[in-house]
């Protein structure tokens, strides 16, 4: 996916390994006698509790984590708020567009009381009915996109960082291979080509199966990003001596990959997680401009800004919400990663 | 410090935009011209008086300067024989001369006359089938050699040729007496001939064609770049597109794709061999690399740079509220084009003229059209024909109103339900927004669509298919000549129906109105004809419903302050090219 | 050294011969035919059969790709009978559409591209590591929380937005700005720069965001270092200190993501040059893949594989080169 850059490796700062557990002490053990009225008991907690407490200490974090839940709040009761308005997404009110280049009427591009976002040029559908929608198409297939390239990416990365040799060769081929076709371009040839096989012509395609295949394509592209930095901290740890430890008492493959490495590498992880969805929100919209984005009549932010282009300078209103909708979105997300990432990272500088 | 000036710069910025969007707007204001005002007066004209050079003055006109075009993305094909985009047409019309022309006031006025040939063609035999032209003497290339009738008849014969067959096939069919002309001729190359059957070249300025049926519109025909002349040895056949050997008063300076055309005069064409070009300017200048909103723009703003230009692209919805300023507007030249668009009605699948019926009164028209720009983009329309074709006439079989008439849709239908329906579209934003909006209307009257997308690049071809699995289907249609003998045969003659490439898309055909098709195109007088095209059209609508005509296409074009004699021309369907002039 | 590279450079040769591969099964997955796409009204079969034996793609698939890679290694011969053309090497074939050598569109996108990325590339590498080294050396204050800020703002923006606010304010509201052109630098340096000014400006501040982020932490990292307090200590001045020593260790991993990250734009603007108006690579490939014009959509695909993987070996040897702690193999 291009204009973001491929993750760095083990050589970028900010990046660094989290302490595996068996590093830091296991401060729960410690004997330490209580002072009467003194100062409160010594608590030993585990690393994933202190980012949890760093992070909730953490306002930036919180305001992010609010807007987001109110996002996905308001995506996921699309239904509730139509029924609260009464209006659909599609529905079209062409008698509040002008004739002579069906602009909406009145103010800053239709607002009114009925209308509280206005109305889209052309054919006068209500804004804020499908922005709504809108958002839970993107949020819907940003988290799916996610969620499936990371699982992916990150059992590639672990195969590919413990066996070496030849399977890790082979597996950095590939990673190289997807990072250098050029994405938009394979979404705009494969996707056709795959709907065509599976409908007949007078079938309409679904609107989710369209959904289907952008979440596939961006697995099929995305995973190589996360499978590089777990490739690298698996290198990075392969060789330490719990790992050894864990060799020499008998322990099998298996058991060192999930129940050893696994757990010490989820916190950057997750942090990739969260900068991810982001940016599949962005890259999802991006589609529309090469037309193979989400299809009529489903509402999608990336489509109206698409087809906003040409009203720049008579309804700019109608660029600007979908836009700054998305950019809320991704900002909120971004914050929320960078303060997920400050709190995991005990070396972290504020 | 840093930040103040930032927070200023911002500050501007913000209030830049909030003013930009903050005007009301209204519904007043807007065209003036409604695309079925005017009357088309077309005729073929063999005066004297006007088939003689040179070309009538133009008022005011001056000589000199250099006219500029605007066009996004510039020409595919200038190959005569390959052209077949209006844009091309009127572009190579300053470079090359056919047998026979168009002549246009831009009051509604048409004349076809006689070009590179002494008149729109002799029909020999009083019988349509043979049709004889006599060169004028004394019309130059561009190199100073005499254009001869072989050069016409090479050119005609290299259009054969299936490798540059994107151009018109009126004459390559008629010569040959059949759609499928390369049965028996295939072009000049790999061994061919280089005289087409039909075709024969008594003398050096004589060129006769003879067809086995009659076809009373050759003049009109003649018109077209099939008829150019191209000498052979200048045949540089899929090159030819980049630098055509000229026989106008223009010749190729320099051409680059994607970028820019400029013309220079061909200091070896003489005006008085030629009735139709003034040819004021010194050159042209075809500009490629702006889109539509960028030219919008800057003929809105009129720099010294871009008064001489003239767009060839619309203006977009964003920009139409700029031009209806005092100052602008008179720089706009509006109207319709030739085209017509319409939902075409599969009738294989839909046999029940009275759900045909009951569609058009369900569609909202007013809705279909407002998803593409409204009245800027074209007006309402009732009949199958243009008001570009001569003898256009207005009806209104079903008097629905613009937005549909839900009630008349449940009287016809009665209690039968219809059938669920397919509606079609090309996969581009336009007519996505479009598709949506018919299909809400004709949802909203009742009946049940799924919408299917086509890639657009196959559209015409998939719908052009007999058996397509297609139910309702948007098409345009723009008479190839402003006769509508161009229009009701290729649309509903029945008998042209061929398992591809069809242009009926409604798949029409009905016996009664095939042989008026033949009656009215045997007729001699040419206003008989076209009063029998115009009660064809009602007819057709009337009995049979077979399509839900949407909207006359509509030209909203800008021009710069210098720019002088522009208009749209009614032949072609954008603002021609030949009597312009630089205001100086 | 020359070892690393040769075998990357193996590597890469199977790479773009795999990515061609693709795109030649994906082309003909593909129902359509683009000989149909070119025929226009009145399309006889005929004529489509007779277009497609003109463009070479009734051939068998993988004759056709032998010819392909014949040609741009060797030349070849293009057409038959009388439309017979020699194409010397490396003969990228002829557009399906226009007939136009793909080598000259490319000639005339490719600068359209370069000029893009190159400045906006510089535009981000001067903002951003500028940004981000100032705020390092005022960390905590005022300045460096805001342009913490900015850059987060401009990290979460997108082109499509971002760059059509400033098409409004700066072009079509207030004409501070032509609008966006593209005139080759070697005919008018000064119009090629103002050009391309506004898209500079949008693609500079958005990708700025993570050089600033960057480079702050890593000057922040080497400032802490053993040898800044050393040099700080001895007395040398603050800017020796930092320009000469400390600037020079963070410079590094920047390198790296920079040089990855002009491959990877090099390879993908399709969205900035649509929302700017103009015809770079990436509009024409995405105009190629909708005409089926397999010539021009094989070159460009393996013209932008060429960028991403060029600049990752180049990347690699850099790396190498400036940081002799890392060993290649």
């Amino acid at each position: 996916m291009s204009n973001t850059t491929a993750d760095p490796g083990p050589r970028s700062a900010g990046d660094d390994a989290i302490l595996p557990d068996a590093v830091l002490p296991d401060l729960a053990s410690l004997d330490v006698p209580k002072v009467p009225g003194g100062p409160k008991a010594f608590v030993g907690r585990s690393p994933g509790q202190l980012a949890w407490i760093r992070l909730k200490r953490d306002r930036v974090a919180l305001a992010s984590a609010v807007i987001l839940v109110v996002a996905m709040i308001v995506a996921l009761s699309a239904p509730l708020v139509q029924r609260l308005t009464g209006i659909s997404p599609t529905d079209q009110f062409t008698d509040q567009l002008t004739d002579f280049g069906a602009l909406p009427v009145g103010y800053l591009g239709g607002i009114s009381g009925k209308h509280l976002l206005g109305l889209e040029p052309g054919l006068g559908r209500d804004i804020l009915m499908q922005l709504v929608y809108g958002l839970r198409t993107s949020l819907f297939i940003a988290f799916a996109a996610a969620a499936i390239s990371t699982t992916i990416g990150v059992l590639v990365g672990v195969v590919a960082g413990y066996a070496r040799g030849w399977l890790d060769g082979v597996i950095n081929w590939v990673i190289d291979l997807a990072l250098a076709f050029p994405f938009l371009i394979f979404a705009l040839a494969a996707i056709p080509v795959v709907e065509n096989r599976f409908f007949t012509a007078r079938d309409t395609i679904p609107a989710s199966f369209r959904v289907g295949m952008i979440i596939a394509t961006f697995a099929v592209f995305n995973w190589t990003n996360t499978a590089r930095l777990v490739r690298g901290q698996v290198i990075s740890l392969r060789e330490r001596e719990f790992v050894e430890a864990a060799r020499a008492s008998g322990a099998g493959t298996a058991h060192i990959l999930l129940r050893q490495l696994l757990p010490n590498i989820w916190a950057p992880i997750l942090v990739t997680v969260s900068l991810n969805v982001p940016a599949f929100i962005t890259a999802e919209a991006a589609l529309a401009f090469i037309g193979i984005g989400v299809t009529e009549p489903t509402p999608d932010l990336g489509r109206m800004i698409y087809n906003s282009i040409s009203y720049i300078s008579a309804d700019p209103m109608y660029t600007f919400l979908p836009g700054i909708t998305i950019f809320l979105l991704v900002l909120a997300f971004n914050l929320f990663g960078d303060s997920l990432r400050d709190a995991l990272d005990p070396k972290s500088s504020r | 410090m840093r930040l103040k000036i930032g927070a200023v710069g911002v500050g501007a910025l913000s209030v830049a935009l909030i003013a930009s969007g903050c005007s009301k707007t209204t519904n007043d204001g807007g065209s003036d011209e409604k695309a079925d005002s005017k009357v088309q007066a077309g005729a073929i004209s063999y005066d004297a008086a006007d088939n003689k050079g040179p070309a009538p003055a133009v008022d005011g006109a001056t000589k000199g300067g250099t006219f500029g075009v605007f066009l996004p993305d510039g020409f595919e094909h200038l190959d005569p024989a390959r052209n077949y985009v209006n844009t091309q047409q009127l572009a190579a019309l300053l470079m090359g001369r056919s047998l026979a022309g168009y002549r246009e006031d831009g009051k509604g006025n048409l004349k076809v006359i006689g070009d590179l040939a002494t008149d729109p063609g002799t029909d020999v035999n009083k019988d349509c089938k043979t049709w004889q032209f006599k060169i004028r003497e004394g019309v130059k290339y561009e190199d100073g050699s005499a254009v001869t009738a072989a050069d016409v008849a090479y050119g005609v014969a290299r259009s054969f040729s299936g490798d540059l067959s994107e151009g018109p096939h009126y004459i390559q069919s008629w010569l040959a007496d059949s759609d499928d002309y390369n049965k028996t001729y295939k072009g000049p190359y790999n061994g061919g001939g280089d005289l087409p059957p039909g075709v024969t070249v008594p003398d050096a300025q004589t060129i006769v064609f003879t067809f086995a049926k009659p076809h009373c519109d050759m003049p009109y025909a003649a018109t077209l770049a099939t008829t150019t002349p191209i000498p052979k040895a200048k045949d540089t056949k899929t090159e030819y597109d980049r630098h055509p050997f000229s026989s106008g008063p223009y010749k190729i300076k320099s051409y680059q794709i994607g970028n820019s055309m400029v013309l220079e005069r061909n200091t070896n064409w003489d005006p008085n061999t030629d009735p139709l070009r003034t040819a004021y300017p010194d050159g042209y200048n075809f500009t490629f690399t702006l889109q539509a909103d960028q030219i919008a723009e800057r003929l809105v703003a009129d720099a010294p740079a871009d008064q001489a230009y003239m767009a060839w692209a619309n203006v977009p919805p964003a920009q139409l509220p700029k031009t209806t300023t005092a100052g602008v507007k008179e720089r706009v030249s509006q109207g319709p084009s030739q085209f017509v668009w319409y939902y075409g009605i599969n009738t294989q699948r839909i046999k029940d003229v009275n759900v045909r019926r009951a569609l058009n009164y369900a569609l909202d028209k007013d809705a279909v059209l407002k998803s593409i720009g409204g009245t800027a983009a074209g007006d309402i329309a009732t009949t199958l024909l243009s008001p570009t074709v001569a003898g256009y006439q207005k009806y209104d079989v079903f008097n629905a109103p613009a937005t549909g008439d839900v009630a008349k849709v449940k009287e016809l239908l009665g209690t039968t339900t219809p059938p669920p329906l397919v509606l079609a579209y090309a996969n581009t934003p336009r007519r996505a927004a479009q598709a949506e909006a018919a299909r809400k209307s004709f949802e909203a009257a009742g009946f049940k669509i799924t919408t299917k997308s086509i890639d657009p690049t196959n559209y015409y071809t998939e719908i052009g298919r007999k058996d397509n699995p297609y139910d309702l289907y948007l098409a345009g249609w723009g008479s190839d000549w402003p006769d509508a003998g161009t229009v009701i045969p290729p649309l509903f003659d029945g008998r042209k129906i061929t398992p591809t490439g069809n242009n009926n898309w409604s798949y029409f055909n009905d016996d009664t109105v095939n042989a008026e098709i033949d009656r009215i195109q045997g007729l001699p007088d040419a206003a008989a004809r076209q009063a029998g095209w115009a009660a064809l059209d009602q007819k057709i609508m009337k009995d049979f419903a077979p399509v839900i005509p949407v909207n006359y296409d509509k030209d909203y074009m800008l021009h710069g302050s210098k720019a002088g004699n522009v208009f749209l021309s009614d032949a072609y369907g954008y603002p021609g090219l030949t009597n312009v002039f630089v205001k100086q | 050294m020359v070892r690393f590279v040769i075998r990357r450079l193996l590597l890469a040769v199977t790479t773009l011969f795999a990515i061609s591969v693709i795109t030649f099964l994906l082309f003909f997955a593909v129902p359509s035919s683009p000989a149909q796409v070119m025929c226009g009204k009145n399309c006889s079969p005929e004529q489509v059969t007779a277009t497609e034996h003109r463009l070479g793609i009734d051939r068998p698939i993988v004759e056709q790709y032998g010819t392909f890679i014949k040609g741009v290694f060797v030349g070849r011969t293009i057409g038959s009978g009388d439309f017979v053309r020699q194409c010397p090497a490396p003969c990228l074939g002829y557009s399906f559409r226009t007939d136009e050598p793909v080598t000259e569109i490319l000639k005339r996108t490719v600068p359209v591209t370069v000029s893009i990325v190159i400045g906006a590339a510089v535009m981000w590498l001067v903002i951003g590591v500028s940004l981000g080294m100032t705020s390092a050396l005022r960390r905590g204050t005022l300045f460096d929380r805001v342009a913490i800020g900015v850059s987060l703002v401009g990290a979460s923006l997108q082109v499509y937005f971002f760059g059509l606010v400033l098409l409004l304010a700066l072009v079509y509201s207030t004409g501070w700005l032509p609008a966006p052109s593209y005139t080759p630098f070697t005919e008018n340096p000064g119009k090629w720069a103002l050009g391309l000014l506004l898209p500079w400006i949008t693609l500079g501040f958005l990708n700025s965001a993570l050089y600033a982020r960057l480079s702050r932490a890593q000057m922040l990292e080497t400032l802490s270092e053993d040898f800044v307090r050393t040099a700080r200590a001895k007395g040398l001045p603050k800017r020796t200190v930092y320009l000469r020593h400390a600037l020079r260790a963070a410079i590094t991993p920047l390198v790296t993501i920079a040089g990855l990250d002009i491959g990877a734009s090099l390879g993908g603007t399709v969205i900035t040059e649509s929302i700017f108006g103009l015809q770079g690579l990436g509009r024409v490939s995405v105009q190629a893949v909708n005409d089926l014009n397999l010539p021009i959509v094989l070159a460009t695909v393996l013209l932008s594989a060429v960028f991403i993987v060029a600049a990752n070996i180049i990347v690699d040897v850099l790396y190498a080169v400036v940081d002799p702690r890392v060993r290649l193999g």
